[in-house]
């Protein structure tokens, strides 16, 4: 790969991200692990830029940089405190990280040996008019059914997420 | 009205009494034998009417219509068939199932259990008239064992006594074990007909085309003739009829005199057809038949019982008629379905006046009765005729059939006739002993009455007529000529010979066994001592000799030659069910129970544990797919 | 070019591998979300590395990213809402206690 601009980027970026989402795993304290894992999502915003997506990227950062970890963070806030919960038993995360570990490998390996490619699309210059055209052409539908699916969850969130009378224990 | 169409309603009459009174039960004691009495009187009435109505038009009807079920392209049919054999056999069965109905008003008048034993008479006639009438040998094998359930029943029927249930049993399972050949030979036979067809009609067509090869007939025959050999007594199975008198004597003389123990007679004549096709078997019959004829008669000689006497000479007297169907002629079959019927007659008859002795005087050891005759007169009489028609004394029933046998026997060959006339010396001379010890002499027991008694005098009249009045010769001819063509004609000489020989057995007889007379005054003072010589006379060395062929010799030797070994192999192979099978199947108890704990185990019921077990299930799957590419 | 490719889809690949292990071993129900969040963050990110690079002049794969979005974020929202109600009313803030299907547990 030549050492172009786009790649240290993308080795930049992709570190950035990486990190975050170590850190968001292995971390103790819970607020720094949204913080970090707020990076990671930063980064992947980043990425997205450099794939061209720059509509899309906007809208990483401000759904998931902005809103979801805002909303996260609240969550927290509003439950009582978060003691350090013992590990999970170790045979059991044994089993997680080698059934991890094969399907890692066994994506890997078909990736690094199927992925094929043309020459890049660069001619996405009007990406966003584009995007707009097939949501609202081709995709109304879709489009329709995504929004009406955010205001059932929305609205079920309040609902479920309401102190409910004599509820509490 | 047309009886013979409607011959149905014999046996669905006996249907309807069963299961009247068995449902009415206890409850209705008082008129339930009664009303069961009048239907089966009924049916009988019936029975003679279809008999009288195939006589005159000579006409055969056969309805096999019903389709019970289909297996594969072999319908099974059930129906039944009207022909000169059946109407006859109809009318002996209905016939003397209401008179031993009749009788048993009397004589089970004090059992508690009184209507349970009528609904099994009605239950058994039904079972046997089915028998009688069925086109095919499939239904009479399902009615072969109803009857066969109904004798158990009845064998057992005072289920108290230690003796009437082990008799019931062992009738059971000896007949079950002749049931086990004809089921085989069954299935032989419907795996060897052309069309896989049952019916006799059709089996006596394929017999006569020679659609079945030689080996096969002779295997068939010799199967359906051990399925009778166990119904009809024949040695070596026979050890059951004598046990068998454990049952109340109606039922003796209904069912181990004239009716069930003549199936097997009439299963041979029913397929004979098949037995005409191979002389091995034939021959077979026929010895097996002579040599129960002479056992049983020299069995009858010592025994002690009335009725055992009479049980014996039941095996012996269906011996000889197998023994006349060994000869294979027409005129053989004629003979012995003759003197089946006649035998079913005066046997029903000796059985009846033997239960009014026993009912009255208490005492069935013949060394213990004597001087019946004093007490029941009629009773007497009675029995005399039956005994002579028995012996086979002219002008009785029996004399005639027995002389049909005798022709037979004769063309078969000089052996045969000697042997038959042995048997009838010594069944003379049996019955003559019989008759002494039991009617002559003085009575022993005190305080014997005896009182009218209708319902036991009428059928022991009925069967004296009957057992003179089919005697009667130009009626036994037209019996005859009813059953078939070729009614055999006895030769003179044959005749007399036979006559001279029934009387030189009763001379005999009544020269040994002397009356047991004694004085008023000895019995007062000194019972027990006052013994009869003649009789140690009779039954010393001839007894032990003859002890040979009793009933306890035979049951030594099933004893030790199969029930031991075979309990002995029972005993193997429990133990080792015991421990290998049983291990086994511990084995796969105990594996599942494991299996289901650790599956419980799987199941913790977290997030994840069951995402993990999901990850790997998708690897797995990724592995399979990647390396079936590969 | 065919390695930038590979680059992007291995780095999607470890993401997603990453977020599968969080779910598959962390215990706070917040985190276990967030993780299934890294996991269609990864399948985001390879989608738009095949819009660019599979050789099609076409932004489908945008839009469908757009979808994507638009239902973590109500994942997200719903999520929340159930994290919030399972503390309040049972005190629950553990994955490993969320075992009512078991029988045994159901019992005590």
């Amino acid at each position: 790969m030549a050492l172009s601009g786009d790649f240290i980027a993308f080795v930049v970026l992709a570190s950035a991200i990486v990190f975050g989402v170590l850190t968001f795993l292995g971390s103790g304290v819970i607020v720094h692990r949204v913080v970090a894992l707020a990076l990671s999502f930063l980064g992947m915003a980043g990425l997205f830029v450099l794939l061209g997506a720059e509509l899309i990227a906007g809208i990483q950062v401000l759904v998931y940089a902005g809103a979801v970890s805002i909303v996260i963070v609240f969550a927290l806030m509003l439950t009582p405190s978060h003691t350090h919960k013992p590990r999970t038993p170790t045979w059991r995360a044994l089993a997680a990280l080698v059934g991890c570990g094969a399907f890692g490998g066994i994506i890997w390996a078909v990736l690094l040996e199927r992925t094929t490619n043309g020459t890049p699309t660069d001619a996405l210059e009007f990406a966003v008019r584009d995007v707009g055209v097939l949501l609202f052409g081709r995709y109304a539908l879709a489009l329709e059914i995504v929004s009406v699916l955010l205001t059932v969850a929305l609205i079920g969130a309040i609902v479920i997420g309401q102190k409910q009378k004599g509820g509490a224990q | 009205m047309d009886f013979v169409a409607s011959a149905w309603m014999v046996p669905m009459l006996s249907l309807l009494a069963f299961g009247v009174v068995i449902m009415i039960g206890e409850r209705g004691k008082a008129w339930t034998p009664i009303g069961s009495t009048i239907v089966s009187g009924v049916a009988a009435i019936f029975a003679c009417c279809v008999w009288v109505q195939q006589w005159q038009e000579r006409s055969s009807y056969t309805w096999a219509e019903w389709r019970w079920l289909t297996m594969g392209d072999w319908p099974v049919q059930f129906g039944y068939e009207v022909q000169s054999l059946t109407a006859c056999m109809l009318v002996i069965v209905t016939m003397i199932g209401a008179l031993v109905q009749l009788y048993a008003l009397s004589y089970m008048r004090d059992d508690g259990r009184k209507t349970t034993f009528f609904a099994y008479i009605s239950l058994f006639t039904c079972s046997m008239c089915g028998l009688v009438l069925s086109p095919n040998l499939l239904q009479l094998f399902i009615f072969w064992e109803l009857v066969g359930l109904c004798s158990f029943l009845l064998i057992g029927f005072w289920f108290t006594k230690p003796a009437a249930r082990e008799a019931a049993r062992k009738a059971f399972l000896l007949t079950r074990i002749g049931d086990v050949g004809l089921l085989i030979g069954l299935f032989v036979l419907y795996h060897a007909m052309p069309n896989n067809s049952l019916a006799l009609i059709d089996v006596h067509n394929a017999v006569q085309n020679g659609v079945i090869p030689e080996h096969t007939v002779t295997l068939v025959a010799l199967l359906l003739f051990f399925g009778a050999m166990g119904k009809s007594g024949q040695v070596p199975l026979h050890t059951w009829l004598p046990d068998a008198m454990e049952g109340p004597t109606p039922i003796s003389a209904l069912i181990h005199a004239a009716t069930m123990v003549a199936a097997g007679v009439f299963l041979v004549s029913r397929t004979y057809d098949v037995f005409l096709a191979s002389s091995t078997a034939l021959l077979i019959v026929a010895i097996i038949g002579a040599v129960t004829a002479v056992l049983g008669a020299v069995a009858a000689l010592v025994q002690r019982d009335l009725k055992r006497i009479l049980a014996y000479s039941t095996v012996s007297q269906l011996g000889l008629m197998m023994c006349t169907l060994g000869m294979g002629t027409q005129a053989a079959l004629i003979a012995a379905l003759l003197h089946l019927l006649t035998h079913a007659c005066f046997k029903a008859l000796l059985f009846l006046a033997a239960g009014r002795v026993i009912h009255t005087v208490h005492q069935q050891d013949i060394e213990e009765l004597g001087g019946v005759r004093n007490v029941l007169p009629w009773t007497t009489g009675a029995f005399a005729i039956g005994a002579l028609a028995l012996a086979g004394m002219v002008p009785l029933s029996g004399f005639w059939s027995k002389e049909a046998l005798f022709a037979v026997l004769l063309q078969g060959g000089a052996v045969w006739v000697t042997t038959a006339l042995c048997v009838s010396a010594l069944t003379a001379m049996y019955m003559t002993r019989a008759f002494v010890r039991v009617f002559l002499g003085t009575l022993r027991q005190k305080n014997v009455r005896a009182s009218r008694d209708i319902p036991m005098g009428v059928p022991l009249g009925a069967l004296a007529v009957g057992a003179i009045a089919i005697g009667w010769p130009p009626m036994f001819a037209r019996l005859g000529a009813q059953l078939g063509e070729g009614y055999p004609h006895t030769p003179a000489w044959l005749v007399a010979t036979s006559l001279g020989v029934v009387v030189m057995g009763i001379a005999v007889a009544a020269y040994v066994v002397r009356p047991r007379v004694i004085v008023a005054s000895t019995r007062a003072r000194q019972p027990s001592r006052k013994k009869v010589v003649p009789q140690r006379r009779f039954s010393g060395t001839g007894a032990r000799v003859a002890s040979i062929l009793r009933v306890a010799v035979w049951d030594w030797v099933y004893r030790n030659g199969v029930v031991r070994p075979f309990q002995a192999f029972s005993r193997g192979m429990a133990q080792l069910d015991q421990t290998l099978v049983r291990a086994c199947t511990e084995g796969i108890g105990t594996c599942t129970v494991l299996i289901g704990k650790l599956a419980s185990r799987a199941h913790v019921g977290q997030l994840h544990v069951y995402g993990i077990w999901s990850l790997w299930g998708i690897v797995a799957l990724l592995c399979f797919v990647l390396w079936k590419k590969v | 070019m065919t390695q930038t490719m590979t680059a992007y889809v291995l780095l999607a690949a470890l993401l997603f591998v990453l977020g599968l292990y969080g779910v598959l071993t962390r215990r706070e129900p917040i985190v276990v979300l967030l993780c299934v969040e890294v996991m269609l963050q990864a399948v985001a990110l390879n989608v738009l590395a095949f819009a660019k690079y599979g050789g099609f002049e076409d932004v489908t794969g945008h839009v469908f990213v757009l979808f994507i979005l638009a239902v973590s974020a109500a994942e997200v929202a719903v999520g929340v809402a159930v994290f919030l109600a399972l503390v309040r009313q049972r005190g629950v803030d553990d994955v490993v206690k969320l075992d009512t299907l078991h029988a045994e547990r159901q019992e005590e």
